[in-house]
């Protein structure tokens, strides 16, 4: 792989930085139904984290 | 970023982290049974249920919920009167020796309509408490609350370098990738980048607020000498009040002077929260980020009239709204597991940090040749 920039290195880490600290924030304001969208957007770290330690590795080997 | 520049964020991230690692692991491994502290309160059967009576719905005087605890423990003094989101039947009546005690604590638990006492829940003892303690000062007082936030400010000094040092490390791999298959040490270092950098906002949120709670019992002080003292001013030389007015027309006072208002808890005079003149009315909004911002209504406890009531000033709202994004609480049980998991994520990111350490030091002592990570992944 040819040497990412420092864009390249921190786009998503941003992104989920961003959506699960905005999810903390209104999982404080909101008690309502809307629990639900500030729930997955605190839990989105776990989801990435799950996705890219079992379901990746296992589908770029299949690729290969 | 030049080489030197790496090596000092490096040697930033490393003694940060070092020195505060193993009491992380020790706030991760006992904050995660305090996130369910409610639910397993109620599973060791330590909680108190309200009884189902036939009621006419007019609550007992607060002026007879005090005589009733008072009765209940003779000797001891009233220190707060709060009650459970979850038992608005209930209040309970915090008591001890003395106003400024710091242990020896009884809490009576009395049903709100009929003033009958419900229970004493166990106090400084059991599991959940050695956990709390652990958690919050090391059974150390405020020296170990300080010691502790000290150690959350130097994660939060590893999470930024942590953040710094992210982009030599990925700058030949993917995002999230994982390198299974090029033995334990580059899968342990893959690990550690890829749960760091997905954890980031949480855990620089709980850290930070941990040590803004860490800071609580001085800010709580700084208060009482900043605002307290200029509420109280008019009463500064006068002697402590021997007849106590009625607490229950003193709460209807402070209800007309905050109408819109509910009353969140009473600290009675003496205690940290008030003077020794008054009674500290705490009134509280209803939303879910005003319902935990209270406002203080003193009323002179000799007469039960309104001295004064200001807002609380913004390192108290600072404190008061950190409190939560530390606690995980404020959400349902989804979030409650959402925390744990997290939690769980923080720990393995604390453990393979300082197994990357470890690994590394040992690395270095026989041959110096041996290349250390870091230069393989900025080479």
């Amino acid at each position: 792989m040819r040497n990412k920039s420092l864009t390249q290195i921190f786009l998503w880490p941003t992104l989920i930085a961003i959506v699960s600290f905005t999810g903390l924030l209104t999982a404080l304001l909101v008690d309502d139904a809307r629990e639900l969208i500030s729930d997955a957007a605190v839990a989105l770290p776990i989801l990435s984290a799950a996705y890219y330690y079992w379901i990746k590795p296992g589908a770029s080997a299949q690729k290969s | 970023m030049t080489q030197q520049s790496i090596r000092r964020w490096a040697w930033t991230h490393k003694w940060s982290s070092l020195v505060c690692t193993v009491f992380m692991l020790l706030l991760c491994l006992t904050g995660l049974p305090l996130i369910f502290s409610h639910e397993i309160h109620d599973w060791l059967g330590d909680h108190i249920v309200t009884p189902d009576i036939q009621h006419n719905g007019t609550m007992a005087s607060m002026d007879s919920l005090v005589a009733t605890a008072k009765k209940q423990n003779p000797g001891f003094v009233p220190l707060y009167m709060y009650r459970d989101d979850d038992e608005p039947l209930q209040w309970t009546i915090s008591m001890a020796k003395t106003t400024d005690a710091t242990s020896g604590f009884k809490y009576v638990v009395m049903d709100a309509r009929t003033a009958k006492v419900l229970g004493e829940p166990p106090a400084e003892e059991g599991f959940m408490y050695i956990v709390f303690k652990l958690h919050v000062d090391l059974f150390a007082g405020l020296p170990g609350m300080l010691f502790l936030g000290l150690m959350g400010f130097l994660l939060v000094i590893a999470i930024i370098s942590g953040v710094v040092l992210y982009a030599p490390f990925m700058r030949k791999l993917a995002f999230g990738e994982i390198r299974h298959q090029r033995g334990e040490k580059l899968k342990r270092l893959d690990i550690h980048n890829m749960l760091g950098i997905v954890t980031l906002s949480w855990f620089l949120v709980v850290g930070a607020t941990g040590v803004i709670n860490a800071w609580s019992d001085l800010l709580v002080k700084y208060w009482q000498f900043d605002q307290m003292s200029q509420m109280i001013a008019p009463y500064k030389n006068l002697p402590p009040p021997t007849q106590f007015a009625s607490l229950q027309q003193s709460l209807e006072v402070a209800q007309k002077a905050e109408p819109a208002m509910q009353l969140g808890f009473i600290a009675f005079p003496g205690t940290a929260y008030t003077s020794q003149h008054h009674y500290g009315i705490f009134m509280r909004g209803d939303s879910p980020l005003t319902k935990r911002l209270f406002k203080p209504v003193l009323i002179d406890a000799q007469n039960a009239t309104l001295t004064d009531s200001r807002p609380l000033p913004w390192y108290l709202v600072a404190l008061l709204v950190s409190q939560p994004l530390h606690f995980g609480d404020y959400g349902g049980m989804s979030l409650k597991w959402i925390w744990a998991v997290l939690d769980v994520l923080s720990i393995i990111v604390l453990w393979t940090g300082l197994k990357l350490w470890w690994k590394k030091r040992r690395q270095y002592l026989p041959v110096a040749s041996t290349r250390p990570i870091l230069h393989k992944a900025i080479s």
